[in-house]
C-alpha cells in the first residue's frame, strides 16, 4: 500500500515537473515568435520610413556615411587579413585531396563554391555581426537609456529616420563592399598557397576559376548579403531601442541581438541556398 | 474647444503619483500662462510628458488645440512635438553633438539648413543665454547651468506654441532660471503664446501668470491674478 502510494506521489511530481517544462517551453517559443514578429513589424517600418519623404536627408546620409566608413573601412584589414587565411586554408585541403584523383582543374570550381557562393557571404556577415551588430546595440542601447531618443522625439525627430535608416543602408552596402573584398583576399591567398606550395600551375587555377565562375554565383552572393546585412541590422536597432530602464538592459540585450542575428543569418542562409538548388 | 491649446478630461495619469487627483480635468488657453505649484519633479513630469505626447495618459482623454493626440498617427505627433517645447532638467542633450549641433539638430532636420545659419537666425537668444563660447564644446564639457541653458535654447529656437516646463533641481537655484526669465517674459508678452510651468515655489514667475493652480494634498487649488490683461471676464463672475 505504501509503495502504491509513493509510485502516484512520484508520477504525479514527475507530470508537474514535465508541465511546467512544457509552460517554459511554450513561454520561450512565444516569446521567440513575438519577437521575430517585432523584429519584421521594425523592418517593414525602416523600409517604409526610408522612402516616406525626403526630410532630413542630408544628416540621414551622413550619418550612413559615417556608419559606412566605420563599419567597411575603418575595420577592413582584419577582414581581408582572415580572408587570406581563409583561402589559404581551402587551398591547403582542396588539393591535398584533389591531387590524389589528379583533379587540380576542380581547384577553381571548389573556390567558387565554397568561396563565391557560400562561406564568402558568411563570412563577410560573422564580421559585420561582431564589428558593428553588437556595437549598434550597445549604442542606441545607450541613447535609449540615457533619454537621447526621448530628447529626438521631443525634437520632432523620428529615432526610427534618424537613427535607424542609416545604420540600416550602411551595414547592408558595407556588407555587399566587405564580400568583394572578402572574396577577392580569399581567392588571392588560395592563389599564392598554389603558386608557393601546391605546385598548382598559375594558369591552370586562373582558367579554372573564371570557367567556374558564373554571373549566377555572384548573383547569389549579393542576394545574401543584401538579407544578411538587412537581418543584423533590423536586429540590432530591434534590441538596441529595447532597452529603455537601465544600462544593465543593455548588456544583456547585445547579447540576445547577437545570438538572435546568429540563428537568423543561418535560417536566410539556409533558405537561399535551397531556393538556388531548386 | 479650439480656444485652448490643452484639454485633459478626465486624466488619469500613466503610473499615477499619488499627490495628484485621479482623475483631473485641466483647460489650458490658446495664450493663457499657467503655473503650477507645490509639485516636485517626478509629479511635473509625471504631467508634463503627458501634454508633451511623450507618453499616453492611463485614462481619459488628452487634446491639443482641439485634436485628440490618442488618436493621432506617429507623423502628426511628430509635427505636433515641433510646435511644443519641453524643459526639465532631466532632459538631456545629444552627447556626440557639440551644444550648437545639439541646438540646431532639429531645424537642420526639417528645415535643410546649416548649423551655421541656424546659429546666424537664432544669434540673439543664444548671447542671451551666454552660451556664445560654449557652442563649440559637447555636452560633459560644459558646466551644468550651461547645458541646462542649452536645453532652454534647443527648444526656444523650435518658436514653440506651447511651453512646457519644470523647474526643479538646478534650474531653480542657478543663474539660469534668472537667464531664462526675462527671455521667457519677452516670448510670452510678445508672442502670446501659452506655457505651463511647474515648480514648488515659483513666486517669481508670479509676474508672467494669467492662473495659478497649487497641488495640495490631493487636489488642485485654483487662483487668478487678476492684473493680467486679456483675461475673459467670465473668469471673475465669481468674485461678484
Amino acid at each position: 500500500m505504501k509503495a502504491g502510494n509513493l509510485i502516484s506521489r512520484q508520477i504525479r511530481v514527475l507530470g508537474l515537473l514535465l508541465g511546467q517544462a512544457v509552460t517554459k517551453i511554450a513561454e520561450a517559443i512565444s516569446s521567440y515568435a513575438a519577437n521575430l514578429l517585432d523584429i519584421c513589424a521594425l523592418f517593414y517600418r525602416l523600409l517604409l520610413t526610408t522612402f516616406a519623404s525626403a526630410v532630413g536627408l542630408r544628416l540621414i546620409l551622413r550619418e550612413t556615411a559615417q556608419q559606412v566608413y566605420f563599419t567597411a573601412i575603418q575595420g577592413a584589414h582584419v577582414l581581408v587579413f582572415s580572408a587570406l587565411m581563409l583561402g589559404l586554408l581551402v587551398i591547403v585541403h582542396a588539393t591535398q585531396q584533389l591531387v590524389k584523383v589528379q583533379g587540380e582543374e576542380f581547384v577553381g570550381w571548389l573556390l567558387v563554391t565554397i568561396v563565391v557562393r557560400e562561406v564568402g557571404p558568411v563570412w563577410a556577415a560573422f564580421f559585420v555581426l561582431l564589428r558593428s551588430g553588437s556595437a549598434i546595440t550597445a549604442e542606441l542601447g545607450t541613447l535609449s537609456v540615457t533619454r537621447e531618443v526621448e530628447a529626438l522625439k521631443m525634437m520632432g525627430i523620428d529615432p526610427y529616420r534618424y537613427l535607424g535608416v542609416p545604420r540600416l543602408w550602411a551595414l547592408t552596402i558595407s556588407l555587399m563592399a566587405l564580400y568583394v573584398l572578402c572574396t577577392f583576399s580569399a581567392v588571392l591567398g588560395g592563389f599564392l598557397f598554389a603558386q608557393m606550395f601546391a605546385d598548382v600551375f598559375w594558369g591552370k587555377f586562373w582558367l579554372s576559376f573564371i570557367h567556374a565562375l558564373q554571373w549566377l554565383d555572384l548573383a547569389v552572393g549579393f542576394a545574401k548579403c543584401t538579407a544578411f546585412g538587412m537581418v543584423i541590422a533590423s536586429v540590432s536597432i530591434y534590441f538596441g531601442l529595447k532597452a529603455e530602464k537601465d544600462l544593465g538592459e543593455i548588456a544583456l540585450y547585445t547579447s540576445k541581438g547577437a545570438l538572435t542575428s546568429l540563428v537568423l543569418l543561418a535560417v536566410v542562409d539556409i533558405i537561399l541556398t535551397m531556393a538556388y538548388y531548386l | 474647444m479650439l480656444r485652448h491649446s490643452l484639454i485633459f478630461k478626465q486624466v488619469t495619469l500613466p503610473e499615477h503619483p499619488l499627490s495628484w487627483p485621479a482623475p483631473f480635468d485641466l483647460n489650458l488657453g490658446l495664450k493663457e500662462v499657467l503655473l503650477i505649484e507645490g509639485v516636485d519633479l517626478a509629479e511635473s513630469e509625471a504631467l508634463l510628458s503627458v501634454a508633451a505626447t511623450l507618453r499616453a495618459p492611463a485614462g481619459g482623454r488628452v487634446r491639443h488645440w482641439g485634436k485628440d493626440t490618442a488618436k493621432a498617427p506617429r507623423s502628426e505627433l511628430y509635427h505636433l512635438r515641433r510646435q511644443i517645447a519641453y524643459i526639465t532638467p532631466r532632459q538631456v542633450l545629444l552627447h556626440r553633438l557639440t551644444l550648437m549641433e545639439n541646438i540646431a539638430l532639429g531645424p537642420c532636420y526639417y528645415q535643410d539648413c546649416t548649423v551655421w545659419e541656424v546659429s546666424r537666425q537664432h544669434g540673439a537668444l543664444l548671447e542671451f543665454l551666454g552660451l556664445g563660447p560654449y557652442l563649440s564644446r559637447f555636452p560633459p564639457q560644459v558646466p551644468e547651468a550651461v547645458y541646462f541653458r542649452a536645453l532652454w535654447a534647443r527648444e526656444l529656437v523650435k518658436g514653440p506654441e506651447l511651453i512646457l516646463a519644470a523647474l526643479e533641481g538646478p534650474l531653480r537655484a542657478g543663474e539660469t532660471y534668472k537667464m531664462v526669465f526675462p527671455w521667457l517674459k519677452n516670448y510670452l508678452e510678445e508672442q502670446d503664446r501659452a506655457a505651463i510651468i511647474m515648480g514648488r515655489s515659483l513666486k517669481a514667475f508670479h509676474p508672467l501668470a494669467h492662473r495659478l493652480l497649487r497641488l495640495q494634498a490631493g487636489h488642485l487649488e485654483e487662483s487668478r491674478f487678476l492684473e493680467q490683461k486679456e483675461q475673459p471676464l467670465t473668469a471673475f463672475l465669481s468674485l461678484l
